[in-house]
Formats: structure tokens, sequence, C-alpha cells
């Protein structure tokens, strides 16, 4: 089974690459929702809405990102062999 | 919310936010520049299971069990804590408002334990990926990727009633702690935002 395949990121250069843009994307939405927070943190409105989206995004952003670095740790493993 | 001067020129400043975000650091930093103690319930807790009363079991216990204090033992330590004289001018409160009923219950054991102070809230907001990096530098045993997802999970269950509890207490201020920032950076917005001279 091929690396990409193990860590559960598709055994396809291209899938991983779309894990990858993934992962940018959710990072960009992230740090837009940081300012939202603090926004609607003072206005009250749309606050438990940013809360709970900064909750799935940080736990799915988080979750690829260790598969990310997984598959990279396997892969560097693999040349020092 | 506590009016200012109940308690001579005493302050609370708490520190919260997720694992990952400074809240150590930052709540050291903090401490010496105001010249507080710095609390935190971790260390109430170790203190406490290394005697040997009622208190100190259920804290050693608690060790064993990896688990987390029920309000009730949490309300024995922190006015166990809060009995000692250093923190009768202010304290920096790190990694506390956990949970829901510890904010709720706050004033109450700071009345309790004649504490009352005006409190100050600061909230060290990070990007998941970015707390768990530096958790997994850190290197404790309990800093796996599966205990930084639990307690990633822990942080924000109830989150958002949490801060607008934290927010009836006194000013509240999110400040973030993302990695593109220093330390000094970070320690001196927490300054400007809490303002004590």
């Amino acid at each position: 089974m091929a690396d990409s395949e193990r860590m559960g990121l598709g055994n396809n250069p291209d899938g991983i690459k779309m894990v990858e843009a993934k992962v940018r994307r959710i990072k960009t939405e992230i740090l837009g929702l940081q300012n939202d927070l603090m926004e609607t943190f003072d206005t009250g409105e749309r606050f438990d809405a940013v809360i709970a989206r900064l909750d799935l995004l940080d736990r799915e952003g988080t979750i690829l990102q260790f598969r990310l670095d997984k598959r990279n740790e396997v892969k560097q493993n693999g040349k020092e062999k | 919310m506590v009016e200012a001067g109940l308690a001579g020129q005493g302050q609370i400043v708490v520190l919260t936010g997720p694992e990952g975000s400074g809240k150590t650091t930052q709540g050291k930093i903090l401490a010496d520049k105001l010249g507080f103690p710095k609390v935190t319930m971790g260390d109430v807790f170790r203190e406490l299971r290394e005697q040997n009363t009622d208190l100190g079991r259920k804290s050693k216990k608690l060790f064993e069990d990896h688990a987390y204090s029920n309000i009730d033992l949490y309300r024995e330590a922190f006015i166990w804590r809060m009995q000692r004289d250093d923190v009768k001018k202010g304290f920096v409160f790190e990694g506390g408002f956990r949970f829901t009923d510890e904010v709720t219950n706050f004033d109450q054991l700071l009345k309790e334990t004649n504490n009352v102070m005006p409190i100050k809230v600061i909230y060290l907001r990070i990007a998941g990926w970015q707390g768990a990096e530096r958790l997994l530098k850190r290197g404790r045993e309990d800093d796996t990727q599966e205990g930084i997802l639990a307690r990633l999970t822990n942080h924000y269950h109830d989150l958002g009633t949490r801060m607008l509890e934290a927010r009836k207490k006194g000013p509240f201020f999110i400040v973030l702690a993302d990695n593109n920032r220093t330390e000094e950076a970070i320690s001196q917005e927490i300054m400007e935002k809490i303002d004590i001279k």
C-alpha cells in the first residue's frame, strides 16, 4: 500500500494535492473567522455561528495537517533508508 | 460584574484559551510584570496530591484516573489555594475558565474566600493546528495527536457560553496568539488591554 493511501490521503498525487489545497482553504477561512470572532463577540450577532464554524474547521484542519505531517514523515524516513 | 475597589488595589487577570495558545508562557510574563503570583489549578492539584488529607487523596485520584475535576472538588481546591496571603493583592489565574460551572461560580468562590477583586479576562486565540504544533514540540507524554484532538474538542464544548459568562465578570479581551507573532508582541498587547498600572 502506498504511503499516501495508508495515511488516508488516497493513492494518487492529485489526491494529496487536493488535501493540501483543502488545508490551505481551511487555514485561510480560519484566519478570516478569527477577525469575525472578535467582531461578533462585541455585537453578539452570529457569534454562536462563528464559534461553531471555527470548531469544525479547527478540528478538520488539525486532523488533515496531522495526516500530511505523518505522510511527510514517512516519506522522509523512506528517503533516509 | 464585580465592582472595583472592594479589596483595595487587587486585580485578578484570568488567562484562558485552548491548549498550545501560550497561556503558561504569557502567564509567567504577566505575573512577573505585575508582581502577582500565578495560580493554575493544575499546580494546585499537584501540590494537594502530596498531602495526606481527604482533599489530597481526592486530588491524587484525579491524576491516577486522568480525570477532570468536578465542580465540588474544584471548589475545595480553589478555596484551599485562596486562603494564602499571596493572592490578596491580586493574581494571574492561568488556564482558568475551562468549564462553564467554573465561570459561573467564580464570583461566589471569591466572596467565600474574601478575595473579591476586579477581574479582567484575556482569551488567547490560536488556530488548532498551530496549537497542536506547539504541543507536539513540547513532547509531554499526553501530547499525542489523539490527546490533542480530544482536548481541542473539550475546549470548544460550551465555549460561546463560557465566553459570554466570562464577560459578565469584567472586561474581556481576545488576543491572537498566532505563531507569526512574537511572545513579546503578544505580551505587550495583553498589557495594553488589561491596562493595570
